[in-house]
């Protein structure tokens, strides 16, 4: 297992009223994983926020960091390692 | 000579001096090498003033420009752009805004204002319906743009009015002074109110009701719809809920939001002046630059209590919440929202405003500046002293009239070159160019200095959908996006409808609007041509490869152990010249990129 450390931004945050969780994942985890366990916690559809149908990459609606980092677009071989730190942001850079 | 449709199709020039109005026909050519907006802008300063010129002497003009797309039904092209050469950097300056002053000045029959001369008693310039006056402006001389607005309106007794304003730091000359318009909006880079100011013109009102003719009304109504419902996708409507202020924490998060005067790029208090704490303290309404945008990403907060209760303000945006907040070292959001409203009315570019302030609390704290100098302990993180200083710079009284030369000038005065963070005088703004590579190469470059609009290349290097950190291919990438939003600049439209109105969309509306078809490529190179002319300017006023170049915090002073070195810039800036067809020792445009741009 690896934890990781999963903090929440705007939306993300005010539905499922924490500023932050701790997640225990299954070795050689991604992000989909993560996504699917946040889901069974919290009931809040995850992956269609943050995920495009259409590709399966990230939706461009949002912004996702790891380790201050963010996720590119097609992040499909990303696996977590203990300790990461991953941020949430259900929304995206709105300009100015 | 062929109808200009979507154009208004004239130029109206007004001599101050001699008080002499003239109006003059729009040219086929310029419309079609131009485009409008800040194509126009930049080929009349271009043509019209002498290099090297004092940009506060009489020699100096103003422009005003709007777009082919304004006044139509298109509800995200409601800006206009203000032109001259500045008095803060000396090259080229531009800035843009919003209101009821584009459209009504195309309705009034002109797309272009081009001021010159100087009056020798303040006035104000009525243009209404075609009809133009100059009007004595003694007694709004002194008031705040707001009051200024205000007067000017009931003088008028015509609501129905775009008005643009200076307000005291414009009068007094303050390098980095704005220019307002309709209350809440400001074109505040550059400094081109003290253009205004030194020319004697306090305000512009205008009003006019002409029909604008477009060559498929239908076809305008159109995209208009679509632009409308593509509006209501969830991109867009993060965009309404957050406003600017949104890409806060988003900016904080990767360590690259600008802190106590660029010392750090993380401000560990980000959560009492995010969005989050906007919508749930201060948030009255949601608000367009007008009321048909679909947008709508204009916040207008009031303060409800403590010290400040009762400050209002159509703001503040990401840009002025970082100056005057975390730059300042200030996580007092209804401080910030004051020091914004008193920016608003004194009439200062808050990003300049509050990096100048900034600038001088490390002069203090670093003890280059005393309090005997200040009259007061100027320390970051006090709310107090920001405002206090605020005020000072816009009346340039004590230590504000050095300060109000901006950070540059100010820091050579003070011998505190190494703390001023600028770029060709420009304050930088709040995307720390540290961890954002091709963000650094859009501030060495861009033509009025350290500017985060022309390529918006913080965008994707913020999201991801770039490397922020690689260097390879942000040079392409800084390219492409100043040409294509120059051309946004040039109809002129809002970037941020960017992910709802691509370059197929611009296309499309330019050919309902003025008959012409152009191709997505020729569009892209008109947005080159501006690019290269603009660099001409600037290159007329001495600017050289040496010119390109990034402040020392950002050069030399670590954050999260990373610069952007001289080397890594270098590296940057080569390949941004040989897409861009300039020397790469000078800087300059060659001459085959400016005969194949029909630039020479």
């Amino acid at each position: 297992m690896v934890t990781v450390y999963v903090e929440f931004r705007g939306e993300a945050k005010r539905r499922l009223g924490v500023d932050k969780l701790t997640v225990k994942l299954p070795e050689n985890a991604g992000f989909i994983e993560l996504l699917e366990e946040l889901e069974r916690r919290s009931g809040w559809s995850f992956k269609n926020e943050f995920i495009d149908e259409s590709t399966g990459g990230l939706s461009s609606k949002v912004v996702v960091l790891v380790n201050k980092t963010p996720l590119r677009r097609d992040f499909k071989l990303l696996k977590f390692k203990n300790g990461d730190t991953i941020v949430l942001f259900p929304h995206t850079v709105c300009g100015g | 000579m062929i109808p200009l449709l979507g154009y208004a199709g004239r130029i109206l020039r007004v001599d101050l001096t001699r008080r002499v109005f003239k109006t003059e026909q729009l040219s086929e050519q310029l419309v079609k090498l131009y485009m409008g907006g800040n194509g126009f802008g930049v080929k009349i300063l271009y043509d019209e003033t002498p290099p090297r010129i004092d940009p506060l002497s009489v020699e100096n003009k103003l422009v005003f420009a709007t777009g082919p797309l304004c006044g139509t039904a298109l509800p995200i092209a409601v800006k206009f752009g203000v032109f001259s050469k500045s008095p803060l950097t000396g090259i080229l300056g531009e800035s843009y805004s919003s209101g009821f002053f584009s459209e009504y000045l195309k309705r009034s029959g002109y797309d272009v204002l081009i001021i010159e001369g100087r009056s020798e008693k303040p006035v104000f310039l009525k243009i209404i319906d075609g009809n133009v006056e100059l009007c004595d402006a003694s007694g709004i001389w002194g008031l705040t743009c707001w009051d200024a607005e205000d007067a000017v309106r009931s003088d008028l007794g015509e609501k129905r009015l775009g008005v643009l304003t200076i307000g005291p730091a414009g009068e007094n000359l303050v390098k980095f002074a704005c220019v307002t318009s309709d209350r809440y909006r400001q074109a505040g880079r550059c400094g081109l109110g003290a253009v205004m100011g030194a020319k004697k013109l306090k305000a512009i009102a205008v009003y006019g009701s002409d029909k604008i003719e477009v060559a498929d009304p239908e076809g305008v109504l159109s995209i208009a719809r679509e632009v409308v419902e593509r509006s209501k996708s969830a991109r867009i409507e993060h965009h309404r809920v957050y406003g600017t202020l949104g890409t806060l924490e988003i900016v904080n998060d990767q360590g690259a939001l600008p802190t106590r005067n660029w010392l750090y790029g993380f401000f560990e208090k980000a959560e009492n002046v995010s969005a989050e704490f906007m919508l749930k303290n201060t948030l009255v309404r949601d608000v367009g630059c007008l009321e048909r945008c679909p947008i709508k990403c204009g916040k207008y907060n009031v303060v409800r209590d403590g010290q400040f209760k009762g400050t209002a303000i159509v703001g503040p945006e990401y840009q002025s919440t970082y100056a005057l907040g975390p730059n300042c070292f200030i996580d007092d959001f209804k401080a910030i929202i004051k020091a914004n409203e008193l920016c608003d009315k004194l009439g200062i570019d808050t990003i300049s405003g509050g990096c100048t302030v900034a600038f001088a609390m490390e002069c203090f704290e670093r003890g280059i500046l005393s309090e005997e100098d200040v009259g007061f302990e100027l320390r970051f993180g006090d709310p107090e002293a920001l405002i206090k200083l605020l005020e000072l710079i816009a009346y340039r009284k004590g230590i504000g009239n050095i300060l109000a030369e901006g950070s540059k000038k100010a820091s050579e005065l003070l011998g505190a070159e190494a703390l001023a963070v600028h770029v060709k005088g420009l304050e930088c703004p709040g995307y720390d160019a540290r961890v954002l590579k091709g963000t650094a190469l859009q501030y060495a470059v861009s033509s009025r200095g350290a500017c985060h609009l022309r390529a918006r290349v913080q965008v994707p290097e913020l999201t991801g959908v770039v490397d922020r950190l690689e260097l390879k291919g942000k040079g392409r990438l800084v390219k492409d996006r100043e040409d294509l939003f120059t051309v946004f600049d040039s109809l002129i439209i809002c970037k941020f409808a960017l992910p709802i109105f691509d370059i197929s969309d611009i296309a499309r509306a330019y050919k309902y609007v003025t008959g012409y078809s152009l191709s997505e490529k020729e569009i892209l190179t008109i947005g080159e041509r501006i690019v290269n002319l603009e660099r001409l300017f600037n290159v007329r006023e001495g600017v050289s490869r040496e010119w390109d170049t990034l402040p020392k915090r950002i050069l030399f002073h670590p954050n999260q152990g990373i610069v952007t070195s001289k080397e890594e810039l270098n590296t940057m800036l080569n390949e941004y010249y040989k897409l861009r067809g300039w020397d790469l020792e000078t800087g300059k445009p060659t001459f085959e990129k400016l005969r194949r741009l029909n630039l020479l």
